[in-house]
């Protein structure tokens, strides 16, 4: 009986060495297996993923061009670019594209495949779009942007000068530019879809692994891709099981079912970190919590208003205590690790009730106010919102909290029809411009503005022409001295006038079984070529 | 009176023949209520939920703290002497929130009994006396709404509304009325061709005045069970809701929503969601003692 | 005409559903260009009439739309994601009727003593009890404290897509293909969240077995053979057969019943159902997937409401 099914195994599967008896189920050492909440994956094309969990998750299936040093996070370091050159006037950039690559189907690697990505990116103009029209490539001029040298040589004249550190970061994401398999997209091309249906459901780009099997909400299947050019991987395969549940994930892990679980709840941080046979740690990511007034509410027009709530918050006692290894303080909008922050040390704020209705009162509400908050319905949310209700209410400030999912609160947002409003952002990359594009950048006030995805607009503030200006001008400084200053003197002046409120920067929990001797977790996700297992 | 007075209202409620219409309804009450008493599951029940009302009513004496009051340094405290059910994730006493959670939930049962049972009644009765095409229509529409699941229905329902206690109580009572209606209509259908009505009729009696003096009468008694067993399923749904996010709002201590934010900690802080499930568990199981044993009582056909 | 009422209603629900679905797809940081292009995609932006013309041409014509979390037609994800949820319910309800009847007649037989109010507060608490809650307590003592069943899921990770998918119900197609190991491993993991979705069908079951019972114990017949010297095991036989026509009836009914609970159960075991689509369909404002699923929903309980007559009136020999 064992070898029939041993036999069946091995003719349907890769080599598994699992011992059928369910009494202690053990993961195979060449098979990584994950628990995962997969409710959000929507679909595989890179010109459309918009949500952390997949594009994470994706990142080791899609290569992107550019990457980061592995020993120093804030070094650039080679992709499949393999190198590059950028002009003295920051206006040509030309990537030599590693040699000898070759996509799962065996079709080589070229900077047309690039290049013709690119450019579907902006013709699908689904989610992704935006990345790239970000730095004004657009569908009109991505002709004569991206140009093809030749097989090895990509060339990008960018319309700015940008900034070239900042410029080279948008390469960074693979779903800016990936290398995607022309050829083999296009056999399967439906209606002039340019591959987007095939594409959400397959994968066909250069990278360690590639999708097996994807049945949306249960379960996927990456096969390791022979001679990866960045380094022998170990893992043979990875299976993702969906468990929506944050405890059945846990249980998992520590019977030794899966070896890595996604979504580790805070309130399960003290016992695994007791539990020997699973290995618990906590790196920064490039998520925030943060909250906001409306300021096209009349009655929240005062800075001091906005200065008083930042003493509403005991950013300690709750990093200690709630928010132990799940974030830490983080008083100003540019999160510690990203390119421009002010040092980690940055503290003006604490809990000070006294100073905060003072403020209060001087900004004309005496004997307060009551206003709704609206919340995103998940951890730490929540409790942040009713701490703050607590505190609020004993300086006269009555908090009406309302709690609701993200597509409902993000509608609400961009509606502008809230009045205070709490939740959490994900940038994208580890640079002060990504963050003060979304959080300060508002050319536009008005109700029929364009920007909608700036959150300042959302918030209704006009930070004023200088603020801009500065934004713009710190985007084509070249010299990092001066861009770091003009960071730095923006941070204090967002803290100084603006509605929104930074309050922390999120950690990622990294849960492993303890047979998992190697697992590289970065500022922008997991990389799973890296994992060994004893 | 004078009778009662005089020989005490044991004898007066025992006597066997009545000597009014008033003694023979009080009559029949008392027989009721001392079948009722032989049901010890049914005492039992409304025992508990007499106990929920005066919990409820003497909030602020049996509470030790302060439902609302945070305190970081004492969170996840586990179930002693200081706190007598533990403290939950920001530090508030969990026996309190319990105690002052059982005003959220008879306010949601009391609201949902008073809007669905007139409601049911309203259009069951009518729906069974007109007959013809309003018949039909009505229960038509009762038919769609009775299709769906109950949790998928209000879920809807709350979705459209927005969060929040009262909208939660309107969703839920909008997927209970149907039940109502289809009962009081079954009733209906029954008592219609009954003698009196037809004497009622004849006499000139507006369908209005039967209607109200003689057809809901007769439905009362399976209205008030159904009432009472709805409830158990009210307050299920209605934790059903809390927990997904739709119910009462933070910090408000609905059980329901209690056992959402609590379910996170089930594993080491057991007490978080334990304590508001088993209370949501003993409260819906006291209304179907009840109910159970209403029926018992008021429905001779359920022997 | 109910169903055209349903799907009347359930459109009116999902254009009311303050939930955009647009967001769910670009997600928040999508700017103005790519959400109002999506939004276009989806039709979305024609007004509420015109909608409903499509929607119901749609219907008629057998399209379903697409789901927005899987990129694929509803229909199809629902042919996918029903077997699951078909073979959670089906086991549910043969637990249901294997421990509800037998407590109902002996609640039936011992009327009034012990055993009735025993049964009577077991099945009720079965009513009462919040199976989201329930769920995650079995999961925590008999999976991760006492290791008798399996966690997450239908199989665990080494057994997935083993077996060939004949029925979609991996208990029946292990069967089929003499894979034992499998089929332990399913039911290791299907036995829990099928029992506590049973607990309600469970009290529902015995009530109404009960009821049964008791109205043919009160029969004339009945009264006979006891006086006749038939032994008392004889007689509740003789009863039951008397009954079987309209508990199947109700069995078919109780089936109905099982949908409403397997949305949260499944929830809490990551079942990848039927309950479980529905439910991140409507958190995540997908009309197509919430509409269709309320619809075939409720063409289901019509169905075995229909069904449920006409088995009492062809299997009940009083009524040919």
């Amino acid at each position: 009986m064992q070898q029939r099914i041993s036999a069946w195994l091995a003719a349907a599967t890769a080599a598994f060495l699992v011992p059928l008896s369910t009494a202690q189920a053990k993961t195979p050492p060449d098979t990584f297996v994950v628990a995962a909440n997969m409710s959000q994956m929507i679909t595989l094309d890179p010109a459309a993923i918009n949500e952390s969990f997949t594009a994470g998750f994706m990142r080791n299936v899609c290569d992107a061009l550019i990457g980061f040093d592995e020993k120093d996070p804030s070094k650039l370091a080679p992709g499949i670019a393999e190198s590059w050159t950028v002009s003295p006037d920051s206006t040509t950039y030309t990537l030599r594209i590693r040699g000898g690559l070759r996509f799962p189907s065996g079709n080589p690697v070229s900077a047309e495949d690039i290049a013709w990505s690119m450019k579907r990116n902006l013709k699908l103009n689904l989610a992704n779009a935006q990345r790239l029209r970000e730095w004004d490539i657009t569908k009109d001029n991505v002709d004569s942007v991206v140009q093809v040298v030749d097989a090895q040589t990509l060339r990008i004249k960018p319309t700015r000068p940008w900034a070239p550190n900042l410029f080279l970061f948008a390469f960074t994401d693979f779903r800016v530019a990936p290398a995607l398999d022309r050829r083999e997209i296009l056999k399967n091309e439906a209606a002039g879809d340019l591959g987007n249906k095939w594409l959400a459901t397959h994968s066909a780009c250069v990278g360690p692994f590639r999708v097996a099997t994807w049945r949306p909400q249960d379960v996927m299947i990456l096969d390791r891709n022979d001679g990866y050019w960045r380094r022998k991987v170990a893992m043979k395969r990875v299976v993702v099981r969906h468990v929506p549940e944050a405890g059945a994930q846990r249980l998992m892990l520590e019977q030794g079912d899966i070896d890595f679980a996604d979504n580790i709840d805070p309130a399960d941080f003290q016992a695994l970190e007791k539990n020997p046979r699973v290995h618990i740690s906590y790196t920064p990511s490039l998520g925030v919590s943060y909250m906001m007034f409306n300021m096209n509410d009349p009655r929240f027009r005062s800075p001091k208003l906005f200065e008083a709530f930042r003493y509403l918050f005991d950013y300690h006692g709750l990093e200690s205590t709630l928010l132990r290894n799940h974030s830490i303080a983080r008083e100003s909008v540019v999160p510690n690790g990203v390119f421009g922050a002010l040092p980690e040390s940055y503290k003006p704020y604490k809990l000070d009730l006294e100073r905060a209705k003072r403020l209060i009162a001087e900004a004309g509400y005496p004997d307060g106010f009551s206003a709704e908050i609206a919340v995103l319905n998940s951890f730490p949310y929540p409790d942040l919102a009713q701490h703050l209700q607590a505190n609020a209410e004993k300086v006269g400030v009555h908090l009406k909290i309302t709690q609701m999912i993200g597509a409902q609160l993000y509608q609400r947002a961009r509606a502008r029809k809230f009045e205070l409003y709490m939740a959490g952002y994900g940038f994208n990359y580890p640079d002060a411009n990504n963050i003060f594009l979304r959080f300060a950048y508002n050319p536009d006030n008005s109700p029929t503005s364009k920007d909608t995805i700036s959150v300042a607009w959302r918030a209704g503030w006009d930070p004023g022409a200088s603020f801009n200006d500065a934004i713009r001008a710190a985007q084509v400084e070249r010299d990092q001295a001066k861009r770091q200053a003009i960071y730095e003197d923006l941070q204090k002046r967002f803290n100084a006038t603006s509605p929104i409120i930074p309050l922390f920067q999120r950690l990622s929990v990294n849960a492993v079984g303890a047979d998992v001797t190697a697992f590289r977790h970065t500022l922008t996700g997991d990389d799973y070529s890296s994992i060994e297992k004893r | 009176m004078n009778a009662l007075v005089r020989t005490g209202w044991r004898s007066w409620l025992s006597a066997e023949v009545a000597q009014s219409a008033w003694q023979a309804s009080a009559q029949r009450a008392w027989l009721g209520w001392r079948r009722f008493l032989g049901n010890p599951l049914a005492v039992a029940g409304l025992a508990v939920i007499v106990a929920l009302m005066v919990v409820a009513l003497a909030a602020p004496w049996i509470a030790t703290h302060d439902p609302y009051a945070q305190d970081l340094a004492a969170r996840l405290l586990p179930p002693g002497a200081g706190h007598w059910f533990g403290t939950d994730e920001v530090g508030r006493d969990v026996f309190s929130r319990v105690v002052y959670g059982s005003r959220i939930t008879l306010e949601i049962v009391f609201l949902v009994a008073i809007i669905v049972a007139p409601i049911g009644l309203a259009i069951g009765t009518v729906s069974g006396y007109a007959g013809g095409w309003l018949d039909t229509v009505l229960m038509r529409v009762t038919d769609i709404f009775l299709a769906f699941p109950g949790l998928v229905l209000a879920l809807a329902f709350v979705a459209a509304l927005g969060p929040g206690l009262f909208n939660a109580v309107i969703a839920i009572a909008l997927t209970h009325w149907p039940g109502f209606a289809r009962l009081a209509r079954a009733e209906t259908l029954v008592v219609r061709h009954a003698d009196y009505v037809s004497a009622s009729r004849i006499q000139g009696a507006s369908p209005m005045r039967i209607v109200l003096r003689h057809v809901v009468p007769m439905c009362l008694p399976s209205v008030i069970v159904r009432t009472s067993l709805s409830m158990a399923g009210v307050i299920l749904t209605a934790a059903g809701l809390g927990f997904l996010g739709l119910g009462a709002q933070p910090p408000s201590p609905e059980w329901g929503a209690m056992l959402a934010s609590g379910r996170r900690f089930l594993i080491d802080y057991w007490w978080m969601p334990t304590f508001p499930g088993l209370a949501i568990l003993l409260v819906s199981l006291a209304f179907n003692l009840l109910g159970d044993g209403l029926r018992d009582v008021l429905d001779p056909r359920s022997e | 005409m109910t169903l055209a009422g349903l799907a009347a209603l359930t459109f009116f629900i999902g254009r009311v559903m303050p939930v955009d679905p647009v967001i769910a797809i670009v997600g928040e940081q999508a700017d103005q260009e790519t959400y109002r292009a999506v939004r276009a995609q989806l039709g979305l932006d024609r007004p509420l009439p015109v909608q409903f013309a499509y929607y119901v041409r749609d219907i008629a014509t057998g399209n379903f739309g697409t789901a927005i979390a899987t990129g694929h037609p509803v229909i199809e994800d629902i042919r996918r994601v029903f077997p699951a949820t078909l073979e959670l319910a089906t086991l549910a309800l043969l637990t249901g009727v294997l421990l509800g009847v037998p407590l109902g007649i002996a609640a039936a037989v011992w009327r009034g003593r012990g055993p009735d109010h025993a049964v009577r507060l077991f099945g009720l608490v079965g009513y009462s009890v919040p199976h989201f809650w329930l769920g995650l307590i079995a999961l925590v003592v008999f999976y991760a404290r006492l290791h008798w069943i399996g966690g997450s899921g239908r199989v665990s990770v080494a057994n997935v897509d083993l077996v060939p998918s004949v029925t979609g119900m991996i208990l029946v197609d292990s069967a089929l293909d003499r894979n034992w190991d499998v089929f332990r491993d399913a039911l290791r993991h299907i036995a829990m969240p099928a029992l506590i979705l049973a607990t309600t069908s469970m009290a529902y079951l015995s009530r109404m077995t009960r009821s049964f019972m008791l109205e043919q114990l009160g029969q004339e017949y009945v009264t006979t053979a006891r006086i006749k010297g038939l032994s008392g095991f004889g007689v509740t036989w003789h009863a039951f057969r008397n009954i079987a026509v309209p508990l199947v009836t109700v069995v078919v009914l109780a089936y109905g019943g099982l949908l409403d609970g397997a949305v949260l159960t499944e929830t809490v075991f990551g079942w990848p159902g039927f309950g479980q689509y529905l439910t991140s369909g409507l958190l995540a404002g997908d009309m197509n997937v919430v509409l269709t699923c309320t619809l075939l929903v409720g063409v289901i309980f019509l169905a075995l409401n229909l069904l449920s007559d006409v088995l009492y009136r062809t299997l009940d020999p009083r009524t040919r």
